[in-house]
């Protein structure tokens, strides 16, 4: 009884773990954070960006390097909240040596539980064995939903049309060679080390954003950023944080919520003894701050806004 | 009065207030959900009328609703004053 | 930490593992152990109200056998067991009352409310509560150990939402020891892994539509028969978030070998709405029964007026009033037991006078409702269906203004003229309905047979190993492939009552 018993839990933990990979593979298509772990591991840089959605369609590191001198590479990516960023952070250093960290803050970002949304275990997914995946693992993902911790396709869950042409995707050179080509989509371009062009496509923009609410900041976020602080400090890295601009449209809707943020951040950014730029409140010459520069109201740039803006950040960076 | 008489009356009441069951021979009523507890605290207000007793939230209990024997016999253990 | 967590799949693990492997004479100290664990595990400064209620109940208990014992009259051990009895409820319910109601009635001045609401409070309040009672009506002798009686209240699995147990049917259980029971564990897999097809795929899916047209103002956006949609939506979507967490609750301590009550037992088959509370929330329904509605209609004054009634009404309204004054207190409770908000109360009392209603004229309509059963069904349904605005709404004046709406921008056409297939961030089309009609018709298939008294685990049980080897599978598959995250970050409905 007990042997049949064992034989059924292990033929299904097998078929199941069988299932789990073919699924995997046929449903997850090809990846930005994919492509930025492959970065990592294989190039050699001076500065890393660290930030969330904004910095990842806003930093153009070919742009800002031409600038500063340096090598630089954009590791923001959409949900990446400042316990990704530590872990990722931690992850890099095992591959760079940096000199400098730019971490890009999307006060937003601090007022949110970061562990159930889709994107949760992505960058998880995409860290090569180590002992500070098991940290992260331990930090983040034992919290989540089991779903998005053990089947990875569960975010491709409808996208079965999809299948066939990830399958042929999977197949080709250039997707083993990590080439950008399958990146190129009507609506944006994944550029070289990180880059996310954003093409003006959408009609409507979005409305759809969180106001700063300190009473919502989640200690998380703080404890966090925190360690990021401790880390750079530790392994001698010098540590700069800037918040990306948002249309001036979108801070004339509520310029109460940006300035109490500014105001939270810039206290916070002293108490730690950082170089902070709020560029919402910083003049840049000759950068269009308006609306149409933007795919929504929450702040996303279009790639050349992005390549404007690029410029002028080089300068502070300098 | 007797045994008997005491059976038969309770048995009208049971018969007066949830009709279609036979109650001379059914041992589940609460178990079965024949009786709900409306109907619970209808016979109970009948009973004690009837009897002219006193029952307590600690009366109600299954075994002393389930059948009319049951509910002959708890009234009979409240006549003579026990619990 | 929420049941949909890695962390609690892996909780569960270790705690079932270990339950099995260390000698049997130690499995409770292990079970209060990860009892204990689990409910720290949202927060070390929630455990001293876990503790305080423990020891209130648990102090009672003994005071109040120790009076049984006296060798003093019965009326003076009575007075004194009734003075244990107050002391003890009040400090329990003003616990309670402190955290949940202070801050509704006084203002956030006297409130702790602001700074948390210990989880699963209502529950173990209520369930060390009815421990109380019960020694006080000398159901059963108190429990002498503080260490035992601690894990009645604070088994983990039923800790955040019920059921509500009882200590006569539960203690025992949780005291003896327990071998491994192949069959057990397969039941209680089948348990979890349907209370997930309920939580995940049904409840959560209708979530997303729901919360997106009955959100604050959304609503205004859409006809009435969008929120008429909404509103079955939200019913499926209780349905599903709470009897599915009950599964998965009533699996894991199957998993101990522990059977708990059953919470549910198929509600919208319900021919009347006093039967609905007999399948509904029944722990609930049960305890309100036993410790309110049938002490209030026994106590003296309700025997004075159940005689003045009847003698005035005559038999069939004069035994049904009393009746329903005490159904009206307890649904008032019922109400005020799920917050404190005034549309609590008029989801509670309007199912209280419903319930008063129906006995009132059960006389009259028995026969037509034995009759037309179905019709009967349909009916409470319908009932329910309103009482689910007060429920789901924001506040009270927003249940009104969904129901106006409801009925003056009601539109048949559009059923299937394409206004139902929301557009949006919320990815509700076609497939979205597909997913939900296909769970609805499995829920419903499998609670016909049950309705029938089929026993579905056991009879799945008895099939070949490869049919329950490919029922499982595709069980567990559908969860990541058909099911959707929860709007309220994995959490269910009734873990914050």
């Amino acid at each position: 009884m007990r042997n049949f018993k064992s034989l059924f839990l292990i033929s299904f933990l097998l078929v199941s773990v069988a299932l789990n990979s073919a699924l995997n593979y046929l449903l997850i298509p090809n990846n930005v954070m994919r492509m930025k772990m492959h970065n990592l591991e294989t190039s050699s840089y001076e500065d890393l960006f660290l930030g969330t959605s904004h910095g990842l369609s806003a930093v153009d590191p070919a742009v800002v390097d031409e600038i500063t001198g340096r090598q630089s590479s954009n590791l923001c990516v959409w949900s990446e909240y400042p316990r990704d960023s530590y872990y990722l952070l931690k992850n890099a250093i095992r591959f760079q040596k940096p000199t400098r960290v730019i971490y890009e803050l999307d006060p937003t970002y601090w007022l949110n539980k970061d562990q159930d949304t889709y994107h949760s275990t992505k960058l998880y997914h995409y860290m090569s064995w180590s002992w500070v995946k098991v940290e992260y693992f331990f930090a983040k993902i034992l919290s989540t939903d089991f779903r998005i911790a053990l089947f990875p396709w569960f975010n491709y869950q409808l996208q079965w049309q999809a299948s066939l042409e990830n399958l042929a995707l999977k197949q080709t050179d250039n997707y083993r060679n990590f080439g950008l080509e399958t990146f190129d989509l009507p609506y944006e371009v994944l550029k070289e080390n990180g880059f996310l062009y954003l093409k003006d496509t959408k009609a409507n923009k979005s409305k759809n954003m969180t106001l700063w609410d300190e009473a919502k900041l989640q200690p998380d976020a703080l404890r966090f950023f925190q360690n990021i602080v401790t880390y750079c400090r530790e392994n001698h890295i010098e540590l700069v944080v800037f918040t990306a601009p948002v249309s001036k449209e979108t801070l004339e809707l509520n310029p109460e919520s940006f300035q109490a943020a500014n105001r939270y951040f810039t206290d916070l950014m002293n108490h730690y003894n950082l170089r902070y730029y709020n560029f919402n409140f910083i003049e840049l010459e000759g950068f269009d701050k308006s609306l149409a520069g933007f795919t929504d109201y929450d702040g996303h740039m279009l790639g050349e806004t992005a390549r404007s803006f690029s410029k002028h950040l080089g300068e502070y960076l300098k | 009065m007797n045994h008997q008489s005491n059976l038969e009356k309770i048995i009208a009441i049971l018969q007066d207030i949830c009709p279609g069951v036979d109650y001379k021979t059914c041992q589940t009523l609460i178990d079965q959900q024949i009786l709900d507890s409306f109907a619970i605290l209808s016979i109970v207000a009948e009973l004690q009328d009837a009897f002219d007793v006193y029952l307590t939230p600690m009366d109600i209990q299954p075994s002393n609703f389930n059948s009319a024997q049951a509910l002959t016999a708890l009234m009979e253990r409240k006549k003579a004053g026990g619990k | 930490m929420s049941f949909v967590s890695l962390k609690f799949v892996l909780f569960v693990l270790v705690a079932v593992v270990g339950y099995y492997n260390i000698p049997k004479r130690g499995q409770w100290v292990w079970l209060l152990l990860f009892s204990y664990a689990y409910y720290a595990s949202a927060g070390f400064k929630i455990v001293p109200f876990l503790l305080f209620s423990t020891m209130v109940s648990y102090a009672a208990g003994i005071l109040l056998g120790q009076v049984n014992n006296l060798p003093t009259e019965l009326e003076h051990r009575q007075k004194r067991k009734r003075f244990i009895l107050i002391v003890a409820l009040l400090l329990q319910f003003g616990m309670l009352f402190a955290l949940k109601y202070a801050h509704w009635i006084f203002g956030n001045l006297f409130s702790l409310r602001q700074w948390l609401l210990p989880l699963g409070i209502s529950f173990y309040t209520f369930q060390s509560a009815g421990y109380i009672i019960d020694v006080y009506w000398e159901k059963f002798a108190p429990e002498k150990s503080f260490l035992r009686y601690a894990l009645f209240v604070s088994f983990f699995p039923q800790l955040l939402q019920g059921p509500i147990g009882r200590f006569n049917r539960l203690a025992q259980q949780l005291y003896e020891e327990h071998t491994l029971n192949w069959t057990q564990i397969e039941q209680g897999i089948q348990r979890i892994l349907w209370g997930f097809f309920k939580k995940m795929i049904l409840a959560d899916n209708a979530a997303r539509f729901v919360d997106e047209v009955l959100w604050w103002n959304n609503y205004q956006k859409y006809s009435g028969t969008v929120i008429l949609v909404a509103i079955l939506g939200y019913s499926l979507q209780l349905y599903g978030d709470f009897s599915g967490g009950m599964d998965i609750v009533k699996g894991i301590a199957l998993f101990f070998g522990i059977d708990l009550d059953e919470n549910f037992k198929r509600p919208y088959f319900a021919s009347s709405i006093a039967d609905f509370w007999h399948r509904w929330h029944i722990t609930l329904g049960t305890w309100m029964k036993d410790y309110v509605f049938y002490p209030i209609s026994l106590s003296k004054p309700m025997n004075r007026f159940g005689k003045f009634s009847r003698n005035t009404f005559g038999k069939q309204l004069g035994r049904a009033l009393p009746i329903a004054v005490a159904n009206l207190v307890v649904f008032f409770l019922v109400g005020v037991w799920h917050g404190a908000n005034m549309k609590f109360i008029v989801y509670g009392l309007y199912h209280g006078l419903l319930i008063a209603l129906e006995g009132l004229l059960l006389p009259y309509t028995r026969a037509w409702d034995n009759k037309w059963r179905n019709l009967a069904t349909l009916r409470t349904f319908l009932l329910i269906q309103i009482s689910w605005y007060f429920d789901r709404a924001d506040h009270l004046d927003h249940a009104f203004a969904l129901m106006q709406k409801t009925v003056t921008d009601f539109h048949i056409t559009d059923f299937w003229n394409g206004t139902l297939f929301l557009n949006g961030a919320n990815r509700i089309g076609p497939w979205f309905y597909g997913i939900l009609l296909v769970g609805c018709l499995i829920l419903y298939l499998v609670s016909y047979y049950q309705e029938k008294g089929m026993q579905l685990g056991e009879w799945l049980c008895a099939k070949p190993v490869a049919v329950r080897f490919m029922v499982y599978l595709i069980l567990l598959y559908a969860l990541p492939a058909l099911g959707t995250l929860s709007s309220s970050s994995g959490g269910f409905i009734y873990a914050q009552f």
